[in-house]
């Protein structure tokens, strides 16, 4: 069975004010698909980096990174573009929705780069999912927070991607609505997809967690159906 | 989800930014088609009123041609036909010529097509003894004037004759008398007369002339050569020379020569020589004035055009320099949701293609008001006209091509960011 995600001895680091930063080191893990695993760790502690380089938006120094199957990082990035609309969704702390556009347009943002005739008929049923139906024609700045990550939820959901990685999707929410994006992405888990979340808020469990020091990968002593290896 | 309608969402959006950068457009496109139209309608202008000059200057030439014709018609005939062996001295000594011609001569003139004469008169003269006034007098006959036949324009409706000749043929039995004649026999019009034996009417007492006329009697042709024993035979052909540009005796000589071979031509009138000199000159003077007007008016519309061919480049410089400046801030505006379309897939290229589009659409849009805009304060500067499709056409490719040269750096500055860092960041 091909994983949903798999990394392997990536390193990553940046180069400020002249010093090399190492941010990720030898990181290595598996994740199967419908599986929800959640990756702890203070702030800076390369918890972002580490999805975006999963996602196929980074490009590691080391190591490879393979998404149901297909390694990323020896695609071209035309093919890399294409496959991470295809099979990957993103949740951003800050949600990163287009603010002229409704929030069915903004759901159906994706297939600006894969169309799908029954896109439009799945965002609504979404929007609906998540308590949103209202709201349809509404911009993101007439939406709460909460309304705002649950567009992005639906965004992500789309294309129903093998792969969801959500970067601190509760960070700006209260515990209500932090509940219900969490409910929604190990809904989305238990259908199928594999949920990785990034946070520093070590209430948030999942189905395994992780915890991303010194730019490792360290398993905690949860159930370990993601695995660090 | 099309790209045209996020396109369009955001310019509706960024109402502002967009409206500036058409404004841009607009105001370049109106500076280019203002300055196309007034370079145009100065040369219309131009064309018109050299036309209207050119025009002005044709009238006022024929209307001097007339004048002319009238003066010289008035001033009588200018050109002497006389047989090529008649010596000119012996002409000014007697008056008169003294080798005669076939009287065919004047018809054959008349119908070979001459064309540096008009006016045609053949005469036979001699000086005589009078024997009645026992007085020598110079007798002049003459048929009347022989019709050039293509000048139609001055001749009756057969062609016969002319409608207003110079010397009105003199009827058989009439005669007409020279000033010193007619005064030295105290002879007016309506007296009789004898000469040789004939009796004569007198008809008309000329004016005087000062010259060898004054003594002179004119009768009709026919009686002349009976008196003089010469049937058939003149001496000389009096003749005005026409009012062509290039006339001249030299050219008269020709003309003549090539129908009367045995011929010569005297020019013998300073005065009418002078006028045809003077009209001439007027004539350079309109065209040398004209060729002034056409210099200064040329050297004006180089003027501007020069002019505009220095503002109209910096105006659409300027204002490519703006639209990119907008785009660049359209770009760093839009980081964030360029990092989430790149994130859910969007490809470079498709990322160019929509800053690009969206300029197309600005540089079209501008070049469409602008061009309405450019029309109107043309028209307002007294340079209207319809709609030019042409010029229209133009202008759409001139806006869009600079619009999407503008931004095709800011659009290929999006498509490289990189996302990771945009989306990390924000």
């Amino acid at each position: 069975m091909n994983m949903a995600l798999e990394i392997d001895r990536l390193a990553k680091s940046y180069h400020r004010s002249g010093e090399r930063l190492a941010v990720l080191r030898e990181v290595s893990c598996r994740i199967e698909p419908g599986r929800f695993v959640v990756i702890h760790g203070p702030s800076g502690s390369g918890k972002s980096t580490l999805l975006l380089v999963a996602g196929g938006l980074l490009q590691p120094d080391n190591g490879a990174v393979s998404v149901a199957g297909h390694d990323l990082y020896t695609m071209s990035p035309e093919q890399r573009c294409r496959f991470r609309g295809r099979h990957v969704g993103f949740v951003f702390q800050r949600f990163h929705l287009i603010p002229y556009l409704s929030v069915l347009e903004n759901v159906l943002t994706p297939t600006l780069a894969i169309p799908a005739p029954a896109a439009r008929a799945r965002a609504e049923r979404l929007i609906e999912k998540v308590g949103l139906a209202g709201r349809i024609e509404h911009r993101p700045a007439e939406l709460s927070a909460g309304e705002c990550q649950r567009v992005a939820l639906c965004r992500a959901m789309l294309h129903n991607p093998a792969l969801v990685l959500a970067d601190e999707p509760t960070g700006n929410l209260d515990e209500h609505h932090a509940a219900v994006i969490i409910a929604h992405l190990r809904e989305h888990a238990r259908r199928g997809a594999a949920v990785v979340l990034a946070t520093h808020d070590s209430r948030i469990t999942g189905d395994a967690s992780l915890r991303l020091s010194g730019g490792r990968l360290e398993p905690t002593p949860a159930a370990m159906i993601g695995t660090a290896i | 989800m099309s790209l045209w309608r996020l396109i369009g969402r955001e310019m509706l959006f960024r109402k502002a930014g967009f409206l500036a950068a058409v404004l841009c457009v607009t105001m370049a496109i109106a500076c280019l088609v203002g300055a196309v139209l007034l370079l145009r309608g100065h040369e219309q202008r131009t064309e018109q009123l050299l036309a209207d000059r050119e025009r002005q200057t044709r009238q006022e030439m024929q209307a001097m041609e007339d004048d002319y014709r009238l003066i010289m018609r008035d001033l009588g005939y200018n050109v002497m036909i006389l047989h090529a062996d008649q010596c000119l001295t012996a002409l000014r000594v007697q008056g008169h010529p003294d080798h005669t011609m076939p009287q065919q001569h004047a018809h054959d003139l008349g119908q070979g097509g001459i064309e540096t004469l008009n006016h045609l008169l053949p005469v036979l003269q001699k000086q005589i003894h009078w024997p009645e006034r026992d007085t020598a007098i110079i007798l002049a006959g003459t048929p009347g004037q022989v019709p050039v036949a293509h000048r139609t324009q001055f001749l009756t409706g057969d062609g016969s004759a002319y409608r207003n000749p110079i010397r009105p043929r003199i009827a058989p039995g009439t005669v007409e008398l020279g000033h010193a004649l007619a005064r030295q026999f105290e002879l007016e019009v309506g007296d009789e007369l004898t000469l040789h034996g004939e009796r004569f009417t007198v008809a008309r007492v000329h004016a005087s002339q000062g010259d060898a006329e004054d003594v002179m009697l004119w009768c009709d042709l026919d009686t002349a050569q009976r008196l003089l024993g010469l049937p058939g035979r003149i001496n000389v052909i009096f003749a005005l020379e026409c009012t062509c540009p290039d006339t001249g005796v030299e050219a008269i000589q020709a003309d003549v020569t090539r129908l009367l071979p045995a011929t010569q031509v005297l020019e013998f009138s300073s005065r009418v020589t002078a006028r045809r000199l003077a009209r001439q000159r007027a004539a350079e003077a309109h065209q040398t004035a004209l060729a002034g007007e056409i210099e200064h008016r040329q050297a004006v519309a180089s003027e501007r055009r020069a002019l505009a061919m220095v503002l109209v480049p910096l105006v659409l410089a300027g204002s490519a320099l703006w639209v990119f400046f907008l785009v660049l801030g359209n770009v760093r505006a839009r980081q964030g949701e360029i990092g989430i379309l790149r994130a859910v897939g969007v490809s470079e290229p498709r990322l160019v293609t929509m800053f690009l589009v969206k300029a197309m659409a600005i540089g079209a849009i501008g070049a469409v008001v602008g061009y309405g805009v450019g029309v109107t304060a043309a028209a307002w500067l007294g340079q209207g006209g319809g709609v030019d499709l042409a010029l229209l056409g133009a202008a759409l490719f001139v806006a869009v091509t600079l619009s999407a040269l503008a931004a095709l750096g800011p659009a290929m500055w999006a498509a490289a960011v990189d996302p990771a860092s945009i989306l990390r960041e924000t």
